[in-house]
């Protein structure tokens, strides 16, 4: 009897032994996050646009203007412009002297803000809807008029249609180049308006 | 006795309008139904309701709002409101509100005095804040740049939203021929940079600002260029 009780504890022992050791399989356990499809982020707009330059004493000047912009929250955003297009196709003439001949290039780029004032829902047919928005942009920068260049300073408005993948935008400002060249021919401020296409970032 | 047989399948039937009437509010309250708009933000209208319990998958996040969809409809939906989708586990929960989270690094444009502009960065360096700028001012056929780096001191808050702060840094101005506004002799010039800042956080990421500045030259004419400037930052 005592010898069939010690070979019933000895087996049990080696049994109870093999299972612990079994159970005690460390792992490194993760949180599932990893597992988890990450949602696409829109950080801002991209877009091109044709512009318009408006003074005074010179004809429209056409121009080709990109534009960023970075979004700061519900209703501010950063803007970003770079812009490119003939300043004059006529001689700029002052005092019977021609000042800036025909055909400089005007370049510019600027850096702002923009909020957002006004929001809403455009809808024709009730069925599809257009979030739209109008903001106040101030932007300031340099613009490269042939050889000279100046602080440029803008105030304007843009209205931003949103679109699922791309937007539009009409936007006017006033606008003034700090560059004492242009000032004396009145050609240094007045107003700017582009149209604009882009899409999401 | 017949009577007995007659009121035992009424009471039950009284029971039963009873126990539902009663039920029936509870059942009610506890329905929630999420509204999503038609853009992030919430001056944009809610285009549709979900109830609480319906699968809604995000599409995209712009800033603290999330487009979902429960794959027939699409609405912005605020990262605030998102513990009342029931069907949204808290991983990915918690997961998308800190995606959310704007980060310490702050990119700064400003509008300065003297017809210049300055573009900068702002952010944590060994533990503290710390600056990088880059200043230019054209002036018609000449012109100067400063690029500046330096830390940031913030010595007090007097609201929740509006913090004062100075900073000190080290720079080199270089100037077009022509230009002497930073000494005469050298195209490059060693500067010296303090000012003071007042900023209003406005929002989540955004900051607006006013400067009050100071760049002495290190050369031998010491020349001392006081300066403000209006400033906006972004949170990245």
């Amino acid at each position: 009897m005592k010898t069939a009780t010690g070979a019933l504890l000895l087996v049990l022992s080696s049994a109870v032994a093999a299972e612990s050791t079994s159970v005690y399989k460390p792992v490194v356990r993760g949180n599932g996050l990893k597992d988890l499809e990450s949602s696409g982020t829109q950080h801002g707009m991209l877009g091109a646009a044709y512009a318009n330059t408006l003074t005074t004493q010179n004809d429209v000047a056409a121009g080709l203007l990109l534009n960023a912009r970075y979004f700061a929250g519900e209703r501010w955003y950063l803007l970003g412009e770079f812009q490119y297009g003939e300043f004059n196709s006529e001689d700029l003439i002052k005092d019977d002297e021609v000042v800036i001949e025909a055909g400089e290039d005007a370049l510019r780029y600027a850096f702002g803000a923009g909020y957002s004032i006004l929001q809403g829902n455009a809808s024709t047919s009730g069925q599809y809807a257009v979030p739209w928005s109008i903001a106040a942009e101030l932007a300031v920068g340099e613009q490269t008029t042939g050889d000279t260049s100046g602080q440029y300073t803008s105030l304007g408005l843009s209205v931003q249609f949103h679109g699922p993948k791309i937007w539009t935008a009409i936007g006017t400002r006033q606008f003034k180049v700090a560059d004492e060249r242009l000032e004396s021919l009145g050609t240094d401020r007045r107003m700017q308006w582009d149209i604009s296409l882009g899409m999401w970032f | 006795m017949k009577f007995r047989g007659f009121f035992r399948p009424l009471t039950a039937v009284l029971a039963t309008i009873v126990l539902a009437c009663v039920a029936a509010p509870a059942a009610l309250a506890e329905q929630d139904y999420i509204g999503l708009r038609s853009g992030p933000s919430d001056a944009y209208p809610v285009i549709f309701e979900v109830s609480d319990d319906r699968t809604l998958r995000p599409l995209v996040r712009r800033g603290s709002w999330l487009k979902m969809t429960d794959e027939r409809n699409a609405g912005w939906l605020h990262v605030d409101e998102l513990h009342r989708v029931r069907s949204m586990p808290a991983d990915e929960m918690w997961m998308l509100i800190n995606d959310a989270r704007p980060g310490t690094t702050r990119v700064e444009f400003s509008l300065a005095s003297q017809s210049s502009y300055a573009l900068g960065v702002l952010g944590r360096v060994y533990g503290l804040d710390a600056y990088l700028r880059h200043t230019r001012n054209p002036e018609g056929y000449t012109s100067w740049s400063l690029t500046e780096a330096g830390y940031v001191m913030k010595f007090s808050t007097p609201a929740d939203t509006v913090r004062l702060q100075a900073d000190v840094g080290l720079g080199v101005a270089l100037q077009s021929d022509g230009n002497e506004y930073w000494g005469e002799d050298t195209d490059a010039v060693p500067v010296l940079t303090g000012g003071a800042d007042v900023i209003w956080a406005s929002g989540r990421y955004f900051e607006i600002g006013a400067r009050g500045f100071v760049g002495v030259s290190l050369n031998e004419e010491l020349n001392v260029r006081p300066g403000a400037a209006l400033l906006w930052r972004i949170r990245i």
